[in-house]
């Protein structure tokens, strides 16, 4: 959108910012008139004030210095594969077969303390190898805190449940089964939570498009009306 | 005595007696979707007042009800309920599909929406808006009372001259 403005310079537009004008002009004329036609265009942007720097994007950072990272290494060595930082928040990624005990760490440890699990969901990579990622966010009342943890796993494995470390996670675990298919061991009852019951397929994947209605259920349900066209 | 049944005893048809009583109180059903249901809500309430067109007494039961006014998105797992919701209900009875997720689906073009709720029972005023304000929805009650004011005894589904 800011590309008319250029970077912010004084000396006359150069090579640089007829680049974003060319594309555009190609489709009608051949090359050399095309930067003419930028630079005729370019030197009233000039003049005008000096365009607002854009604002950075945000990005996944490696985390610093973060004590609660450090401890979790010290704890699970084989465990943790990366601490990252995105727009403030902080993010655990974690293997799948330590997932459960980092978990039972981070509610019991006394300082930290995250004893409210916000939300259970995840994320599908369809193509890679290990498929889905599994994302919890924890709260911790007593300091306040909120983080995140992240575990990828393939699709042919069971995540391990954990509804015994919060309660909460029942349902959010039901939810995520519903959407993504990805099955919880251990869980008390594993069953649809929006979706009927006998539903076929699993909508938030990438490979269901999100139109597709299961029509056997509908036949099965449902009695449907012709309309008139 | 002539004088006497002159000003005591008036004639009519049955059709017009009928179509009367029963335009005059048509007894919805307390069922709400979504935000549509908000909006039916404060139709029946004092500001818009509902009941001045018969149509206030707001039942919880289908066994009691003429109409079922379809307020708010029908998803499929509800669009199951709302057949059974019909079937109980006793003839004559109608439906209002009030905005456009009940008429058409919506902005909710996806695996759980069903797009249009005359796919599963038949509809006899569709109301637009999103959602619809309480006048377009007194609008469309007035509309379906043109509706029952054309049936016949005789006659089954007389479809109303569009204005």
């Amino acid at each position: 959108m800011n590309q008319e403005n250029g970077p912010p310079q004084d000396s006359p537009p150069a090579k640089e910012n007829t680049e974003p004008e060319a594309p555009k002009k190609e489709a009608a004329s051949p090359t050399p008139d095309a930067k003419q036609g930028a630079e005729k265009k370019a030197a009233p942007a000039a003049e005008k004030p000096k365009p607002k720097p854009r604002p950075k994007k945000p990005s996944y950072e490696d985390l610093e210095e973060d004590t609660l990272l450090d401890s979790l290494e010290e704890q699970f060595p084989q465990g943790i594969v990366s601490g990252q930082v995105f727009l403030e928040q902080p993010i655990y990624t974690v293997t799948l077969d330590r997932l459960y005990d980092v978990m039972l760490y981070l509610r019991d440890h006394s300082e930290l303390a995250f004893d409210y699990l916000v939300d259970v969901t995840a994320l599908d990579y369809l193509g890679d190898e290990e498929r889905f990622v599994l994302v919890y966010q924890l709260y911790s009342y007593q300091s306040s805190r909120l983080i995140r943890v992240k575990a990828r796993l393939p699709e042919d494995q069971t995540a391990p449940s954990v509804t015994s470390i919060w309660r909460t996670a029942n349902w959010l675990e039901r939810e995520v089964y519903d959407m993504f298919g990805i099955e919880f061991s251990g869980h008390p009852k594993l069953r649809r939570i929006l979706l009927p019951d006998d539903w076929r397929g699993y909508p938030l994947r990438k490979d269901y498009d999100i139109k597709l209605q299961d029509q056997t259920w509908i036949k099965k349900h449902l009695r449907m009306r012709k309309l008139p066209d | 005595m002539g004088n006497e049944i002159e000003r005591n005893v008036v004639t009519t048809t049955v059709d017009s007696l009928f179509n009367w009583a029963r335009k005059s109180s048509l007894w919805p059903m307390t069922f709400g979707l979504a935000c549509c249901a908000i909006e039916m809500m404060a139709t029946g309430a004092s500001r818009f007042d509902m009941d001045r067109f018969g149509a206030g007494i707001f039942r919880p039961s289908p066994r009691q009800s003429d109409l079922i006014i379809i307020a708010g998105t029908v998803t499929l797992k509800m669009a199951e309920v709302i057949q059974t919701l019909y079937d109980q209900m006793p003839d004559p009875k109608w439906v209002i599909s009030m905005g456009a997720c009940s008429s058409v689906g919506g902005p909710f073009d996806t695996y759980a929406t069903l797009q249009g709720v005359d796919r599963v029972i038949p509809v006899d005023v569709y109301i637009p808006g999103c959602p619809p304000r309480p006048e377009a929805l007194l609008y469309g009650l007035m509309r379906l009372q043109d509706k029952i004011d054309l049936m016949s005894i005789t006659q089954k589904n007389i479809q109303p001259q569009a204005s």
